[in-house]
């Protein structure tokens, strides 16, 4: 299939997906509940999980399981399709649930109370106006945003081997395509995001001249049936994402880790690489967080923000388009000094992380309150002991956090990211995923496995340990200093 | 409310670019720590889980480090024979292992190796090696049909027939790259491109199932989805040691066996040279070819061994080193095919 035929299809399959993504994100999002409790949080985790499971890992289980659909083409593309619509769905959530809603629910609850036909509210052209400004707008940035995550989708359709625009760029690289030539293959996919997100910012623009509702859509009672279908939505995607796919891999890989253990060799090496993936996983990710944070906090300017917007293009352009336009760069005369150096690699992955952290850190601003922050760095700040101990606790609790999670998920993403340290990891720096994804594809099972399920608990184990030290900081930071609450 | 308030002595962002900046500065520190023990930098292409321990013997052996950079699915994007051409202004690498020689035998046609006859060198078979000492090869693979024999016996006569009939349980991986490439190369060579796009043509009418790479065609044969694939050994010796049902015969053209051996070759522009020859010869030794025949991937031994050494599995596979289809003189017919193939995939 040629690249326009092949880009038609992923452009297709991601239109269907953001779409129904949208439909399935909006109803499911009345399921988070608001507050700061354990349960709260364990459902949070298990709404999100199915995003935040590597897509190595989904891609593998999946890999195996659609090996024997081979006969199937559409049942195996219907595979594909519902794995990345099950990961790309907990972003709608969290974005429905943190956006505030064009309309507020009085209006709408005036608007179905006046149903009479002299009024101009029950003319066909109002409730036209109601359903587009409380349905279809609110839905455009969240469905883009998840057009853009399915369109740049990759490790999950190479492993499955299903046609994508970036796989056919790999092919192509492999085949000896020369560099340049690449990037004018890379034209009309850039276009194509390009268009979505420069619709998305002009529509935001747009709306901000709108009068704002500065609220979270309220939670609505809902029935007990949708209630148990958003449930069965929940558990389902839980199971096909992370339950199967670890199943899988993880059994397998408890049993061959006495193995591993053994092979002195693989068990040093995928140590090392471990170590590389989290080194550069936590710098980068704190830069990226650093930058969101600087970029988009509550007082900055305008122009700074719009700078901000223009740092995210990069990594909203997709991890290929980014590792082989900067491995270009780096290739070049003036550039080659930096090229097989950390910093190239570093530079890639904090542009790539960049606009998934200002995802996040809108998300965290949107969930927080000024006035709740502020007080409990007031009673953080009390001269009585006990009540700057307790503000330093809620401070932790509705602010450090969230941060803390944030970024640690953002060093996750660039842990497992395949593409960027396969063209721009120096030799001697190389991360796990690299290792895995190649093994993958061999299908070394036993060792494999093994490999794994160690790769993953390591950056899993590590931020649960780094929690209390980072929480311990962060109280010893607000005792003695008076951070600004933006930060 | 006035709820901005000033820093004092240490705030969190103070900390936080504080933590970054020794962060970053110690990853250069050991960075530039590394670069400076003048590691020999080999760009290799064999599988890493055989090919890592072969290099760290040579580590231990001889002192001189090694910095490997692997060649997987993943680095396609950049394929290691690409990336030393992209990189002939500044080249990173000293010693080129490649799994296979047509990619080795391009890179000396652009200029971009250096001669050396060494000891290992003597030891490889002429038709295995090039003239002048550019590249040397080693170790080899076979093409083969392998069966599924639940579903099909490993004779010429069922996979003939077989291959006549509709191709919906047969695999092949994308010819554009790898030992399917050069599958196409020697076909090309045989049958002139005419015959072999007539040939791939009508495999893909008769809707062979077309895959990302050799290992994804025995997992297809292996998992009894497809009755019959193009492969090499090595990926069949994954699947024996899986216990899958799988049977293999070596692919003939023109009465010979396709045998792709690995080949190293020293980088032209290298700064350590004196280390790139004992690499070199390391790894054309009879220790070297020895351990990749014990090795999973069951390479088979090209120059002279002890072959009472060599497990069974591959001592059978002996007598075709002498049925070899000679690949050194395919450069021409490697771009002719690879011409096509681009105008075929990459559209």
């Amino acid at each position: 299939m040629s690249l326009a035929t092949i880009c038609g299809v992923t452009l297709l399959r991601s239109l269907i997906i953001s779409i129904l993504g949208v439909l399935l994100s909006r109803p499911l999002s009345h399921l988070i509940n608001a507050g700061h409790s354990k349960r709260a949080f364990l459902l949070l985790i298990l709404i999100l999980a199915p995003f935040l499971v590597p897509e190595l890992i989904v891609g593998y289980a999946w890999s195996l399981i659609s090996l024997k659909l081979v006969h199937y083409p559409l049942l195996i593309e219907l595979i594909y399709s519902s794995l990345v619509l099950l990961k790309v769905v907990p972003v709608g959530i969290v974005c429905f649930y943190f956006s505030s809603p064009f309309i507020s629910t009085e209006a709408d609850y005036i608007r179905k109370s006046v149903n009479s036909n002299s009024t101009q509210l029950s003319d066909l052209k109002t409730h036209w106006s109601f359903f587009l400004w409380k349905h279809v707008l609110p839905s455009l940035p969240v469905g883009a945003l998840l057009f853009l995550l399915a369109f740049q989708e990759f490790e999950m359709a190479s492993l499955i081997y299903r046609d994508s625009w970036m796989v056919w760029i790999f092919d192509a690289q492999a085949g000896g395509v020369p560099i340049s030539e690449t990037v004018s293959f890379l034209t009309g996919p850039l276009l194509i995001e390009l268009v979505v997100i420069v619709g998305v910012l002009y529509f935001l623009s747009r709306i901000r001249l709108q009068p704002r509702l500065d609220q979270l859509s309220n939670v609505k009672k809902t029935s007990f049936s949708s209630t148990l279908q958003s449930w069965g939505y929940v558990l389902a995607a839980f199971l096909v994402v992370v339950v199967i796919p670890f199943s899988l891999t993880g059994w397998g890989g408890v049993i061959s880790l006495g193995s591993l253990f053994q092979n002195q060799l693989q068990l040093t090496e995928t140590l090392r690489e471990c170590t590389w993936g989290l080194v550069y996983g936590v710098t980068s990710a704190i830069a990226a967080w650093g930058m969101a944070a600087f970029f988009f906090s509550r007082n900055q300017p305008r122009q700074l923000k719009i700078l901000g917007f223009l740092f995210c293009l990069p990594g909203l352009c997709g991890s290929l388009t980014l590792s082989i336009v900067m491995a270009n760069l780096f290739l070049t005369e003036s550039g080659h000094w930096l090229y097989d150096t950390p910093l190239a690699f570093f530079i890639a992955l904090v542009l790539f992380l960049f606009p998934r952290a200002v995802f996040l850190k809108l998300i965290i601003l949107a969930s927080q309150e000024n006035d709740s922050l502020f007080l409990t760095r007031l009673l953080s700040r009390s001269k009585n002991h006990t009540q700057s101990q307790s503000g330093g606790h809620l401070h932790w609790s509705v602010n450090g956090k969230m941060q803390y999670w944030a970024v640690v998920l953002l060093a996750f993403w660039a842990y497992w990211d395949v593409t960027i340290s396969s063209i721009l990891a120096p030799n001697n720096t190389m991360t796990s995923s690299i290792r895995l994804y190649g093994l993958m594809h061999y299908g070394q099972n036993s060792v494999l496995s093994a490999m794994t399920f160690l790769s993953f608990c390591i950056p899993v184990l590590i931020s649960l340990l780094f929690f209390p030290i980072v929480r311990k900081l962060w109280m010893t930071v607000s005792d003695r200093s008076t951070m600004n609450e933006t930060f | 409310m006035n709820q901005k308030t000033r820093g004092r002595l240490f705030s969190g962002w103070f900390i936080l670019v504080m933590v970054e900046l020794a962060a970053i500065i110690s990853i250069g520190i050991f960075f530039f720590y590394q670069q400076n023990e003048d590691a020999l930098v080999v760009y290799c292409a064999h599988d890493a889980v055989f090919s890592e321990e072969i290099l760290k013997a040579f580590e231990q052996k001889t002192g001189i480090k090694v910095e490997p950079r692997f060649d997987t699915e993943a680095t396609k994007s950049l394929g290691l024979t690409n990336l030393i051409i992209r990189e002939q202004n500044h080249p990173r690498c000293d010693v080129f292992w490649n799994n296979q020689t047509l990619g080795t035998v391009d890179l000396k046609e652009r200029g971009l190796l250096e001669a050396y006859q060494g000891e290992g060198y003597s030891r490889i078979p002429d038709q295995f090696k090039d003239v002048e000492g550019y590249w040397t090869g080693f170790a080899a693979r076979l093409r083969v049909y392998i069966t599924n024999t639940e579903k099909l016996n490993a004779s010429k006569e069922s996979i003939d027939q077989k291959l006549s009939g509709p191709l919906n349980e047969v695999a092949i991986a994308k010819p554009l790259y790898g030992t399917t490439l050069t599958h196409y190369t020697v076909l090309c060579d045989a049958w002139g491109l005419d015959e072999l796009k007539k040939w791939h043509h009508s495999l893909e009418k008769r809707e062979i199932q077309e895959t990302s790479g050799n290992a994804s065609v025995k997992n297809l044969v292996a998992s009894g989805a497809c009755a019959l694939g193009f492969t090499d050994t090595d990926d069949y010796f994954v699947a024996v040691d899986e216990d899958r049902p799988v049977a293999v015969l070596p692919v003939t053209v023109d009465g010979r066996v396709i045998l792709i051996p690995n080949s190293v070759a020293i980088i032209k522009g290298t700064k350590k040279r004196e280390q790139a020859e004992l690499l070199v010869d390391y790894l054309l030794s009879e220790e070297v070819e020895l351990k990749l025949a014990r090795s999973q991937s069951r390479q088979i031994p090209l120059g002279k061994v002890d072959w009472t050494h060599v497990p069974e599995t591959v001592r059978k596979f002996q007598r075709s080193i002498e049925n070899a289809y000679p690949l050194s003189n395919l450069v021409i017919q490697r771009a002719k095919t690879l011409a096509w193939l681009k105008s075929e995939y990459v559209k």
